[in-house]
């Protein structure tokens, strides 16, 4: 009972473009729930911070439930149906997520649960509370607010700050140093026919996915595509393209200060080009810091005592190698140069036999564990999809099985320190 | 060890049975799942602060510090081990329980004699605790720059003048170092017992070649001659010993979290949870998304997607807590108890049961996709006292008149206590 190996049977699959929206379907009556995301493709451009806005204006309202309160009540009627709302980047686009996480049919006590909730999803993304064919003034200024605050709030993460300021340093000027929320000062100056633009073009002419995994046979995932979508036709979403290449340059240090107990240490590598494809890449960091297991956690940590954390992980779509500790200020340059000793050593020593069988057991289960995930199987596909990489388990398995430790040697030894950031901590 | 089934209101899988040595074992089998997740729990949390059966009371963090050091023993470390299994492992501390887990889809059999033996035969050394000092003042220190975990531990503060749980889970970095090896093995025999423990599993491992492991395991063990920990009561005061709390941190925007302090306590396992299922109503009644009070707090700019309330009680202390975000501390506290009073004034109204059995329903059912929320559900509900999923059983039980109770007894304006983080000047 026990599995080593992932089945075509855990896979979404591209069963057809109606009116050229992909619909990618795992047929499947596992799960209790049916899970159902509506995934428009756009660019990380001046443009994203008004679509950025949508997913909770479009959620906020619709014109039959015209406020929270209706919505909310709608939903809970629905055997408490989650409605999504999310903004996120992949392979340097925006993603807007919309959809809906609600019990399969045949749990429900009064009938057929899916139309209904379909119902009220097409109307979450095509009639919205309209006044005089205007977008709510209300509804909107408050969400362009929340907006603004929610990105001014990401510094209060102070790990993903630290992890935001080293890649917004290191990709600067590209595509993946944009956050997929877009910036502050646009949010607040959007107005009525900035965010009536981005919806006309997220409900017309944007390239869509739909992905469901649940109870729902391929006809009713093309009904549903028909449904959502409301027009004829949409562009394909965009094919992956490689990583934009860095310039030429010396190491960039960035050092912050704020009134903090502990101090951040991010840095930030470029991963070799020639090494992306495949799963060497993502081998070599879990060998280096990908748990308990890993280089990092037995030395900074376990052996050094200098870290309760201290991690790596590969951003693939941007060729980075990120490694992020939260440490005391005064060993802030301890961990750092103990890190790059680290990788270097990596790089000129090769990884040992156990240490590298770990990690790839690691990955194996993370990948035959998707299979238990319906969100973990759509955003594998979403990812592989956007970046040219693997879409499912299996094929992510095969990439797996045929990295060698020389490919992790020769990734750790192709690796180049580009960025330092520091956010130093200073007790006030 | 029979596993016999367990009814339950969801129809869901659910086999139970006691050990030789009187480990409760909950199994929820699922052969068509890629992966099993278990979960060995102690009823140890970091509100038992005593040191041995005559109350000798021991330093604040030492669960918690008790959690690491199991992770460690005379053959290294447990995780290495885990992860040469291909499963991985973690552990979590809580003011009630200590929970030691692995997931994996690879040799869930070999995970489990590992988890029951790496939790029942413990390795104390004083170099090794020194050594962990090191690491878990890391962590306290990065627990002290997250906001939400600092604002909560304000308003326990607030509330709680005696009661351990307003202390730190992790402890502080001076009374950990007061912990050797000496203390963590009292502890660990005063706590780490079969009949204070239970695991449960969810997943593709089969019920029979669970039992059979455990009783293997639990064969070769002493017999347990202690009874299972029962939480005493504390001299903490009725109500809260301050009223405030407020605190600058590097944050961007005011965060603002609003405390009840329960003062209804004890009570059967069936009194609590009755007490703590009718809270939740009330405050989602109130405060949840499909409230008017909610739409107008959100309308005004008051509070945001980060607004929740919730309520956590245990027959020893308990307490309600309304907050978020917001750029008006003051307004919103305004708002939240001219809510609340109006509500113990008028009453709820029967509105408030409306639509609560399916959303009850839809949540639960939904939560079954997932084996990790089945084995920690199955875990709560016992150490608890309930039969699993009581939730939904208990729910047809609630009146509108008992909410209404409910909300009288328990939001009463002397219970309540704020805590407020503002950024700081720069």
């Amino acid at each position: 009972m026990t599995r080593l190996s992932a089945s075509p049977d855990d896979s979404l699959t591209l069963v057809g473009s109606p009116g050229g929206v992909e619909v990618h379907l795992l047929r499947t009556s596992r799960f209790k729930a049916v899970h159902l995301h509506w995934l428009v493709e756009a660019p990380l451009d001046a443009g994203r911070t008004a679509r950025a806005v949508l997913p909770d204006l479009l959620t906020r309202a619709t014109a039959t439930y015209p406020d929270l309160a209706a919505l909310s009540a709608r939903c809970e009627e629905l055997y408490n149906t989650d409605l999504l709302a999310s903004v996120t980047a992949h392979g340097g686009r925006q993603v807007l997520r919309f959809g809906a996480e609600t019990i399969a049919d045949r749990y429900s006590l009064d009938g057929p649960l899916l139309p209904r909730v379909l119902d009220l999803l097409a109307e979450v993304l095509h009639a919205p509370p309209l006044v005089g064919g205007r977008l709510c003034a209300e509804h909107l200024a408050q969400e362009r607010t929340n907006l603004a605050r929610a990105i001014e709030s990401l510094a209060d993460d102070k790990p993903l700050y630290a992890y935001r300021r080293l890649v917004e340093t290191m990709h600067a000027g590209g595509p993946h140093a944009q956050h997929s929320w877009g910036e502050a000062s646009v949010a607040r100056a959007l107005d009525e026919p900035d965010v009536h633009a981005a919806w006309d073009h997220v409900r017309e002419a944007a390239p869509v996915r739909l992905m469901i995994v649940g109870d729902v046979t391929p006809e009713q995932a093309h009904e549903t595509a028909r449904r959502l979508s409301g027009v004829e036709a949409r562009p394909a979403p965009r094919a992956a393209g490689p990583p934009p290449a860095l310039p030429d340059r010396d190491v960039q240090v960035v050092e912050e200060e704020q009134p903090l107990a502990q101090s951040r240490l991010c840095l930030g590598f470029r991963l070799p080009r020639e090494r992306l494809p495949g799963a060497a890449c993502t081998v070599t960091s879990l060998v280096f810091g990908g748990g308990s297991h890993s280089r990092l956690f037995k030395r900074v940590r376990e052996a050094d005592g200098m870290a309760y954390g201290c991690s790596a992980s590969a951003l693939l779509d941007s060729a980075t190698l990120v490694v992020q500790a939260g440490v005391d200020d005064e060993h802030l340059d301890a961990v750092r140069d103990t890190v790059v000793e680290e990788l270097l050593r990596l790089g000129r020593d090769g990884v040992d036999r156990e240490e590298f069988e770990l990690s790839v057991r690691a990955q194996r289960r993370r990948l035959v564990a998707l299979a238990d995930s319906p969100a973990g199987l759509m955003g594998l596909r979403l990812a592989g999809l956007m970046t040219g990489r693997a879409t499912d388990p299996a094929r992510a398995l095969a990439e797996l099985d045929a990295v060698t430790p020389d490919d992790v040697a020769a990734v750790a030894a192709g690796c180049r320190l580009d960025t330092v950031y520091a956010l130093r901590g200073r007790t006030p | 060890m029979k596993l016999e089934p367990l009814a339950n209101g969801l129809s869901e899988p659910v086999l139970a049975g006691d050990s030789c040595r009187g480990l409760r074992v909950l199994v929820n089998p699922r052969p068509d799942s890629a992966g099993t997740f278990a979960a060995l729990g102690t009823n140890f949390g970091s509100v038992d602060r005593v040191g041995d059966a005559r109350g000798v009371p021991v330093p604040e963090g030492l669960a918690h510090f008790l959690e690491h050091k199991l992770f460690e023993d005379a053959q290294g470390d447990v995780s290495d081990r885990f992860s040469v299994l291909g499963a991985s492992t973690n552990a979590m501390t809580g003011f009630c329980g200590t929970t030691y887990l692995f997931s994996t889809t690879d040799a869930p059999d070999a995970c489990l004699r590992l988890l029951l033996s790496f939790v029942q035969d413990p390795w104390f050394t004083d170099e090794l605790v020194r050594k962990e000092q090191g690491i878990i003042a890391q962590e306290i220190r990065m627990y002290d720059d997250d906001p939400d975990w600092r604002i909560f531990f304000g308003l326990l503060g607030c509330l709680y003048e005696k009661h351990p749980v307003r202390d730190n889970i992790a402890g502080s970095v001076e009374s950990i170092a007061e912990i050797d090896a000496a203390t963590l093995r009292r502890c660990y025999d005063l706590f780490y017992h079969p009949r204070n423990m239970c695991l449960t599993v969810s997943g593709a491992l089969d019920p029979e070649v669970v039992a059979a492991i455990v009783e293997e395991d639990q064969a070769a063990r002493p017999e347990d001659p202690l009874a299972p920990h029962v939480r005493g009561t504390s001299d903490e005061p009725l109500l809260p010993v301050r009223d405030r709390h407020e605190e600058e941190l590097a944050v961007s925007r005011p965060r603002f979290l609003m405390g009840v302090k329960e003062t209804v306590l004890g009570g059967g396992p069936l009194d609590v949870a009755r007490r703590q299922l009718a809270t939740r109503i009330v405050l989602d009644a109130l405060f949840g998304r499909a409230t008017t009070t909610f739409e107008s707090l959100y309308a005004d700019g008051l509070v945001d997607e980060s607004f929740s309330a919730s309520y956590s009680g245990e027959p020893g202390f308990g307490f309600s807590m309304l907050g978020g975000d917001t750029d008006d501390p003051e307004a919103l506290e305004a708002r939240l108890r001219e809510t609340l009073v109006r509500a113990r004034r008028d009453g709820l109204g029967t509105d408030a049961l409306k639509r609560v059995r399916q959303k009850i329903y839809g949540q639960l059912l939904r939560s079954l996709d997932s084996t990790e929320n089945v084995a920690f559900g199955l875990m709560t509900d016992h150490f608890h006292g309930l039969q699993p999923f009581a939730a939904l059983d208990l729910v047809e039980q609630i009146t509108a008149e008992e909410l209404d109770r409910r909300l009288a007894e328990h939001f009463r304006e002397d219970a309540f206590a704020v805590s407020v983080v503002r950024p700081c000047a720069r």
